[in-house]
């Protein structure tokens, strides 16, 4: 969360750099777990897509620091289906390239930890609905409230709570009966 | 309250317990999902891509609030203009095209011959021989011509019977007080040289009205701060004051100085009237 929203709004509104920085910075991460738990491949490039939409738009903002949050997962949301929809249409194919790969391995044994936590949150998370996932990754990942999932997906709050409580029983059912831990 | 109602609420509570992380009880499995869940947003925010660096570094990509501003600046302008030019070429038309009703045509002329008046004030002699060719267009007999009376008459009261023929003018159009015009007139022989009224005549259209204002010659005359502008090159520079129609009145102007009057032309105030008062 920003200390100073106001403010840093403000220079946004006026294009200093800083102001930007300091919005990508906050908001960066849940941006792109949020893809990242919508199944989102190039995670990089659609983040990057969405913080240049929200540095463009951003001075015909006007609202609070939810506002704001919900305005910039509204953005991603959308980039979300658009990467979908053109996934769709494309088959979905990056040849390797040594030279490109930059990932940096810190420990064997601590990459293959978190990646199989990660992996396997994201994989629970793909055995729901999409509207269930969408729902969960909102609340929990973007941090948002029912009303803001609710202005973000279009629905109504009612709609969303049901979505969720759905996608939590699934859960629940999937989780004791494979008994795995995560 | 039905045992739903309390079922639907202990869900809800639980459900909102642990979507926020909170402890619940029973549920282990399902509550470490959802922190699992949440840590996932704690991982390193992907490199930008080399766009959005260079906005993160130097601010927004293009300078977009200036030209937009600008943008929408010129396309105002644009509208402005395009609109002056409709409104130019239609009063032309309009006092152009025989076809046109005589009620409309007669004004759209009077418009034009101010402007040109006011655009041309060095035009004078042969110019002034046109303007009874409008009569004889129009078919309207000229029956204003007799305006030549003024002639004799001194400045103030050349003002205020200009004035009057103006305003006449103004509605017939083909009146000889029109061709107290003798630039515009001239150049405008059975309107054929209409055309050639130069699209700056907009700004001309604020000229047909104010010069009578400051002269005291009243509202209805505004060919009488024309006059000395007009007629003073005319006379030095072998002006045909015999011209038809009556158009001497603006002749004998002579005596206004070309050098007094002539290079200020129509912006300059003229002098007063004699008596102040344009009306008898």
């Amino acid at each position: 969360m920003l200390e100073d929203f106001d403010g840093t709004l403000r220079r946004a509104q006026e294009g200093d750099p800083e102001a930007f920085t300091a919005i990508y910075a906050d908001l960066a991460r849940p941006v792109a777990a949020y893809l990242r738990a919508r199944g989102v491949r190039e995670v990089e490039d659609v983040t990057s897509d969405v913080f240049l939409a929200v540095l463009s738009g951003v001075d015909r903002f006007t609202g609070d620091q939810a506002h704001f949050r919900s305005w910039v997962f509204t953005i991603a949301h959308r980039r979300m289906v658009d990467h979908w929809r053109r996934a769709a249409r494309e088959p979905w194919t990056t040849p390797f390239e040594a030279e490109a790969d930059t990932r940096s391995v810190p420990s064997a044994e601590a990459e293959a930890v978190e990646s199989l936590g990660t992996q396997a949150v994201l994989a629970r998370l793909a055995d729901l609905t999409e509207d269930q996932c969408e729902v969960l990754a909102l609340r929990v990942v973007a941090d948002l409230t029912v009303e803001q999932v609710a202005e973000v997906m279009g629905r109504r709050p009612g709609a969303v709570k049901a979505l969720q409580r759905r996608a939590l029983a699934a859960l629940r059912r999937s989780l004791v009966k494979e008994g795995v831990p995560l | 309250m039905s045992p739903r109602d309390d079922d639907d609420g202990v869900w809800t509570m639980r459900d909102d317990d642990l979507i926020a992380g909170r402890a619940v009880e029973d549920e282990p499995e399902l509550a470490g999902f959802v922190a699992a869940l949440r840590a996932t947003a704690d991982e390193p925010a992907p490199a930008p891509t080399p766009a959005l660096r260079a906005v993160l570094e130097h601010g927004r990509r293009t300078p977009r609030g200036p030209s937009a501003r600008r943008l929408s600046a010129l396309r105002v302008a644009a509208r402005i203009t395009l609109g002056a030019g409709v409104a130019v070429a239609s009063v032309t038309g309009a006092a152009a095209l025989e076809a046109v009703p005589a009620v409309v045509r007669e004004p759209a002329r009077s418009v034009v011959e101010s402007v040109v008046r006011v655009l041309a004030p060095g035009s004078h002699g042969p110019e002034s021989s046109p303007v009874p060719a409008w009569s004889g267009e129009d078919g309207v007999p000229a029956t204003h011509a007799p305006t030549s009376g003024r002639s004799p008459s001194p400045s103030p009261e050349r003002g205020t019977e200009l004035s009057a023929g103006g305003a006449r003018d103004n509605g017939s159009g083909t009146s000889p007080a029109t061709p107290a015009v003798p630039g515009g007139a001239g150049t405008v022989p059975g309107l054929p040289s209409l055309p050639g009224l130069p699209a700056p005549a907009v700004p001309g259209e604020g000229a047909v009205v104010p010069p009578a204002a400051p002269r005291g010659g009243g509202p209805g005359a505004p060919a009488a701060p024309a006059d000395p502008g007009v007629v003073a090159p005319v006379a030095p520079g072998g002006g045909d004051p015999a011209a038809p129609g009556g158009r001497d009145p603006v002749v004998p102007e002579p005596p206004v100085a070309p050098g007094e009057l002539g290079p200020v032309g129509p912006t300059t105030p003229p002098p007063p009237p004699a008596g102040g008062d344009a009306y008898p």
